[in-house]
């Protein structure tokens, strides 16, 4: 063996990690070999300076800065932001997502609820309005066509129920009333039959729009439906539509006295069927009143009234004015309307109807009508 | 050479088994355990590799934190000390690997003079009087002989801090740096002849 093949087993033969035949042959070599003696001798030596360098302690802190990480990934407190948005590329794809079918069931929710909401809202159309007798103003043609159903309903109350008409639950309760209200009214029309024409009524302009009015105050039925009436009953008297319009002016003299002419129309009213949809609204407000103001000039009697209902408190204050009459509708507390009334009166004298101060309760609705008077 | 072979000889069946099982089903105290028994071989073992303390302080935090990220995965097909020393050699490869790049370490050669406080050491043969090794303080050897053990390849470091300075079996060195036997110990020959010439340089004589 070759001093290099020698050198290159020292490594292994110091560790007597070579084969014995060539352990034997190193052992020779080293024997006679004093440059290989000094290798093997060199490589020891290394062996021990490794050996003994001096081990290095950890830092103290060391363990616990490790355990402090360990914790920390043991129980990941994740912030509020992190649980909310990471991984950002699954979470935010999911929260979008999860926004947008929020918006969309939102928009289906609230298109589904919405024609419930406008049965409930009080309508911006008013109801039908009876206009007073003494109106100067001569009455339009549509409201001349309208005149007769009124009566007409009174007249055959009977024989509608009896057909199984869907008549109001108003109705039924002052039905008794209102039978012998009709022997009144018939007495009334032999002795003066035109005198029906006294009560002039206004269209209403939509029949499914629920009325403002309070419940007790019972509603003219749709156009149409009295126009029906109307025909089933020419036969028996009472002069058409147009021809009643006619002779309404000429009327007017004739007529008995304003009271009695009011007493009727509450009748008329009372007797009248109202549409599915007024009733519903009427159960909704069971509270209510509705005054009549006499003022010179009605234009400004409405503005007041309106300050005076803002002064109150009162909500949905509507307003409507026609040449006629103004009527108001609003919502006020009932302790507020007293005082309504006693400053109402400042403008013209007053009528209460329907309801009386005491049988109120928290907020009701008041209908104020202003007519042209005295 | 050979003496810290016996003394390193560990019985086939793993002694950890128990606290690593204890690990797997989330108690951290057993983890603390295996911390506080292993954080100073392989903080030394991160140190012979790389030469800084700070560093090595590091590699090794990082070692057990990843250590306890996979330890579900860990099957026992090694030992636990086992797997734990291969990682602290990967990551200490790796951090040597990132300071080379940086530029910031300077390596010994075996070359050039050594750089001492004194000034270059000149190669002189050695003289009668006692020997420098004897003369220098324990710190100041030790400092030249990690000088030297950082001028070696990652390759040929590694054998050498687990054969002559850990004292692993060659079965361990292999399962811990998964190379063949004869790697091993080719490596090992390689790692002490050149060491053996660097020691002589910058100590003097051996």
């Amino acid at each position: 063996m070759e001093c290099q093949d020698i050198r290159k087993n020292l490594s292994a033969y110091l560790e007597g990690m070579v084969a014995p035949e060539d352990q034997e042959l190193i052992d020779q070599h080293l024997a006679s070999c004093r440059a290989c003696s000094t290798v093997l001798y060199e490589l020891n030596r290394t062996g021990e300076v490794l050996k003994n360098l001096k081990e290095v302690e950890p830092p103290p802190w060391m363990k616990q800065k490790i355990m402090a990480r360990v914790r920390e990934e043991a129980e990941p407190k994740k912030g509020f932001i992190q649980k909310l948005f990471y991984p950002l590329h699954i979470k935010v794809p999911l929260e979008a997502f999860a926004t947008v079918l929020i918006a969309v069931v939102a928009v289906y929710v609230f298109k589904a609820v919405e024609p419930q909401m406008k049965d409930l809202q009080i309508p911006s159309v008013r109801e039908p309005v009876i206009a007073r007798q003494e109106a100067p103003y001569p009455a339009k043609a549509p409201a001349a066509e309208t005149q007769a159903p009124p009566k007409k309903a009174l007249l055959q109350e009977g024989p509608l129920k009896a057909g199984g008409k869907d008549l109001g639950v108003a109705e039924k309760s002052t039905e008794k009333k209102a039978r012998v209200d009709e022997e009144v009214a018939v007495k009334k029309l032999k002795e003066a039959p035109p005198a029906i024409s006294e009560i002039k009524t206004l269209p209403a302009p939509s029949p499914a729009s629920p009325p403002t009015a309070p419940k007790k105050e019972a509603v003219l039925p749709p156009p149409a439906e009295a126009f029906k009436i109307g025909e089933s009953r020419t036969a028996e008297r009472a002069p058409s539509p147009p021809a009643a319009a006619g002779v309404a002016p000429t009327r007017e003299d004739k007529m008995a006295s304003a009271e009695g002419a009011a007493r009727e129309r509450k009748e008329l009213k009372k007797a009248q069927p109202m549409a599915p949809s007024l009733r519903m609204a009427a159960k909704a407000k069971p509270e209510g009143m509705s005054i009549v103001v006499q003022a010179k000039d009605i234009r400004l009697a409405g503005e007041k009234a309106v300050s005076l209902l803002n002064q109150l408190g009162a909500l949905r204050i509507d307003r409507l004015s026609r040449e006629s009459n103004e009527v108001i509708t609003a919502e006020i507390k009932a302790e507020k309307m007293k005082e309504l009334v006693e400053k109402l009166r400042l403008l013209g004298e007053v009528q209460e109807k329907d309801a009386s101060l005491a049988s109120l309760e928290k907020d009701a609705t008041i209908r104020i009508e202003i007519v042209p008077g005295r | 050479m050979s003496n810290r072979v016996e003394e390193s000889v560990q019985t086939p069946a793993d002694d950890d088994f128990q606290l690593v099982s204890s690990c797997r089903k989330g108690e951290i105290d057993a983890f603390e355990a295996l911390v506080e028994k292993y954080q100073k071989k392989m903080l030394n073992v991160a140190y012979r590799m790389i030469g800084d303390y700070d560093e090595a302080c590091e590699v090794v935090q990082d070692a057990f934190l990843s250590a306890y990220r996979s330890i579900k995965k860990f099957r026992g097909e090694a030992r636990f000390s086992t797997w734990l020393y291969s990682i602290v050699m990967n990551l200490s490869k790796n951090r040597m690997k990132q300071i080379k790049t940086r530029g910031a370490r300077e390596v010994y050669s075996i070359d050039a003079p050594a750089e001492t406080e004194e000034g270059s050491m000149r190669r002189d043969p050695p003289d009668q009087g006692p020997s420098i090794l004897e003369q220098m303080e324990k710190k100041e050897v030790d400092a030249r002989v990690q000088g030297c053990i950082n001028g070696l390849d990652s390759e040929y470091r590694e054998a050498l801090v687990l054969r002559d300075i850990q004292g692993f079996s060659y079965e361990e060195i292999r399962d811990i740096l998964k190379v063949p036997d004869g790697t091993v110990k080719s490596r090992l020959f390689r790692a002490r002849d050149a060491l053996k010439e660097c020691l002589k340089k910058v100590l003097g004589d051996l």
